[in-house]
């Protein structure tokens, strides 16, 4: 038998079609024939009105705002439960953890009860162990951080967290904050003020707590790095790597954790290179104020490395343009920045702000220095050309392709060429855009120089010439 | 590969291209820690705008906006695009905030009210009293009442009429979306939003019409 729908299912069906109605969820052929109920019905019409009325009521419901403590507290929150993730991942046999668990609480009982000096009475194996583990405790935050002895080298070979130069150690190295941190014994302990021990005693502990494997791990590596030749600076670039990092934010911690030692490195330095940000917008001109001065200091090394047939587009001295866009063509974007010198890196901090000059101060050794400064050129050269956001995207294939192909040397082509197609386009319309200012500052100069030409935009019709002055890298002024 | 994982995939793409939320879940996938606080920077004020109405207490929404991100930062190195990326959020937000309100209602040992009492709920008007306010059809509507007397009908509907007149009013969804983000039917949702909406309006039309404030 069929179920005969009962007046008030009708009247519910007729209801839910009014809301979707409203809602805008009904198929054409639907809202038709609902039209012509509302203009046949005056009954429906005031139920729709009705329904209309009181959901446009529901506008005055209040929208929550969170402020940035929620944030904060969220990302903290995050951090905390995902490394607890990846703490629970990598322990191993319950019964073993439980026993650790149970032999450290113990310890942390007695310890509370009846002091550390007589824990050690009751406890003396667990206090040899101690002794011999405490250069591994009293750092063991740094020890966890650090993958390896081979990330420390990675770090220092880039000169990322070194003090002072990088390179051998030097007497500094081995001065007190990176001494061997293995001078204690018994008498040591004892004199610590309980807060001392008591700090000890919670590192004991999550040692204590940590996989055997974790342990062997850390023992291993402070092994490793006393028998290092760079002992003392790896000690120091393990101490500032882990100030640098407490600097991040939790999420961006434990992303790091859990990267290998490789992509770890890769990472940080990415980070280094974020840390170019921090330059005010004040100081990121004078980074191409100090590019001008470091091109011309530089001339010679910069130079040699271009095609003997197009040396002399670089001498005398109406090529400062040309050079600027060399030395940098060289530092950004073929990466030399070991053409940097401690004395361009003084000649830049002097320039700099109080807060520039401190950023710069950070960045360790010269090559953390170099990294920075690399990273705070393209950062300056995209302000300068941020400006130019409307004339970027009205740039045409066509007059791209004509500067290529017409205006930029065959070195030059091939320097592009070998970068990734996006960062290829970029620089082919950063330096295009040089071009044009270029260009424009070099016709307002040449109002009072009759002699020379006026050229039109590529692609445009203008009499550019494939030979003379507008085949230099950057023609200018003094081209 | 089969044919549904063919599908997955181009599900999957176009929701990537269409969908830039989903674009940064992939960078969170990707162990991109700015994307998830960009997400996090985005979603936080509409998480919590619905849970605060769904839940009623400030305090407690936000706490269950904190575990729905938590659940999105675990589920990271899973996603797999199939819903924009609010749907996928909300679906969340949905089974975390059902839960709340099951073990709250356990805890609180009430006995079934209207809210409670299945997708019909109880009459509305049944839960009002009705003070005569002056009897005033034209009365300035002040707006902080009117905010009172709103936020009063909307916790007259059931948890799953409330969540989905909140999807609808707050995050613009359509049925489909709803549908799925409660793991409902279309049809379902069309049903439940019209005894929502006709709950509503016996609730506010006579504040609306003659001053009458539910109480």
């Amino acid at each position: 038998m069929n179920h005969q729908p009962t007046p008030d299912e009708n009247q519910d069906d007729l209801q839910a079609e009014l809301v979707a109605y409203l809602d805008d969820e009904l198929d054409d052929e639907r809202r038709h024939q609902i039209d012509d109920l509302l203009a046949h019905v005056p009954a429906i019409r005031d139920t729709v009105a009705g329904l209309g009325r009181t959901w446009d009521a529901l506008d005055h419901l209040p929208r929550s705002e969170v402020d940035e403590s929620f944030t904060k507290s969220t990302v903290e929150m995050i951090a905390v439960h995902a490394a607890s993730d990846v703490e629970k991942q990598t322990q191993s046999a319950p019964a073993k953890k439980r026993r650790g668990r149970i032999v450290a609480a113990l310890a942390a009982a007695a310890a509370l009860l009846i002091g550390y000096a007589a824990t050690r009475a009751y406890w003396p194996s667990e206090n040899e162990q101690l002794l011999a583990d405490w250069p591994v405790i009293e750092n063991l935050d740094e020890y966890a951080r650090v993958p390896s002895v081979a990330f420390l080298g990675q770090l220092a070979d880039a000169g990322l967290f070194v003090d002072g130069t990088s390179g051998e150690d030097s007497p500094a190295d081995v001065a007190a904050s990176s001494a061997s941190p293995t001078a204690i014994d018994r008498a040591a302990i004892e004199r610590m003020a309980p807060s001392q021990k008591s700090q000890l005693l919670r590192k004991w502990e999550r040692f204590g707590r940590l996989e055997p494997d974790e342990q062997a791990r850390m023992r291993h590596m402070h092994a490793a790095i006393e028998r290092d030749p760079r002992a003392g600076q790896l000690r120091i670039v393990m101490r500032n790597y882990g100030t640098w990092l407490e600097g991040l934010n939790l999420l961006e911690q434990y992303d790091l954790a859990r990267l290998d030692a490789d992509e770890r490195f890769a990472r940080v330095r990415d980070l280094w290179r974020e840390d170019a940000k921090r330059f005010s917008a004040e100081d990121l001109p004078l980074f191409r104020e100090w590019l001008e001065q470091f091109a011309v200091d530089h001339r010679e090394e910069l130079v040699d490395q271009v095609p003997a047939d197009d040396k002399h587009r670089f001498e005398g001295g109406r090529n400062r343009h040309r050079l600027t866009w060399l030395a940098r063509a060289k530092l950004v974007f073929n990466n030399q920045l070991v053409l940097i010198d401690e004395s361009d890196v003084d000649k830049l901090r002097q320039r700099l702000s109080p807060d520039g000059q401190r950023i710069l101060d950070e960045a360790g050794g010269l090559d953390g220095k170099r990294e920075l400064i690399g990273a705070g050129l393209k950062l300056a050269w995209h302000q300068a050309f941020r400006k130019n956001r409307k004339d970027r995207s009205e740039i045409t294939q066509n007059e791209l392709t004509e500067y290529f192909d017409k205006h930029l040397q065959k070195w030059e082509q091939d320097d592009l060429l070998r970068l990734p197609s996006n960062d290829m386009l970029d620089s082919l319309r950063d330096k295009y855009l040089e071009y044009l200012r270029d260009q424009d500052e070099g016709s307002r100069e040449d109002r009072d120089r009759p002699e020379r030409r006026s050229h039109g935009r590529p692609g445009e019709g203008g009499d550019a010439p494939e030979q003379g002055p507008l085949r230099s890298p950057v023609p200018g002024p003094d081209a | 590969m089969g044919p549904g994982l063919a599908i997955s995939d181009t599900t999957a793409r176009r929701y990537e291209l269409r969908d830039p939320d989903v674009r940064l879940m992939l960078q969170v996938r990707d162990d991109n820690a700015a994307a998830f606080e960009e997400l996090m920077l985005r979603y936080q004020n509409r998480l919590v705008t619905v849970l605060e109405h769904l839940m009623g207490r400030r305090e407690m929404a936000e706490d269950l906006a904190q575990d729905v991100f938590l659940r999105v930062y675990r589920a990271r190195k899973t996603y797999v695009p199939g819903a924009k990326f609010s749907t996928w959020l909300f679906t969340i937000a949905n089974n975390v905030a059902s839960n709340a309100l099951r073990s709250l209602s356990r805890r609180r040992e009430v006995h079934l009210d209207a809210r409670d009492s299945g997708p019909m709920g109880a009459n509305p008007m049944d839960q009002l009293a009705v003070a005569a306010s002056g009897q005033m059809p034209t009365r300035q509507l002040d707006n902080a009442e009117m905010r009172d007397v709103v936020q009063t009908a909307v916790q007259t509907l059931n948890d799953r009429q409330r969540m989905a007149v909140l999807l609808s009013k707050f995050e613009g969804m359509n049925y489909a979306d709803i549908a799925e983000t409660m793991d409902l039917s279309p049809q379902a949702i069309k049903s439940l939003l019209s005894r929502a909406r006709v709950n509503l309006r016996e609730v506010l039309q006579p504040y609306l019409e003659r001053g009458e404030r539910p109480t």
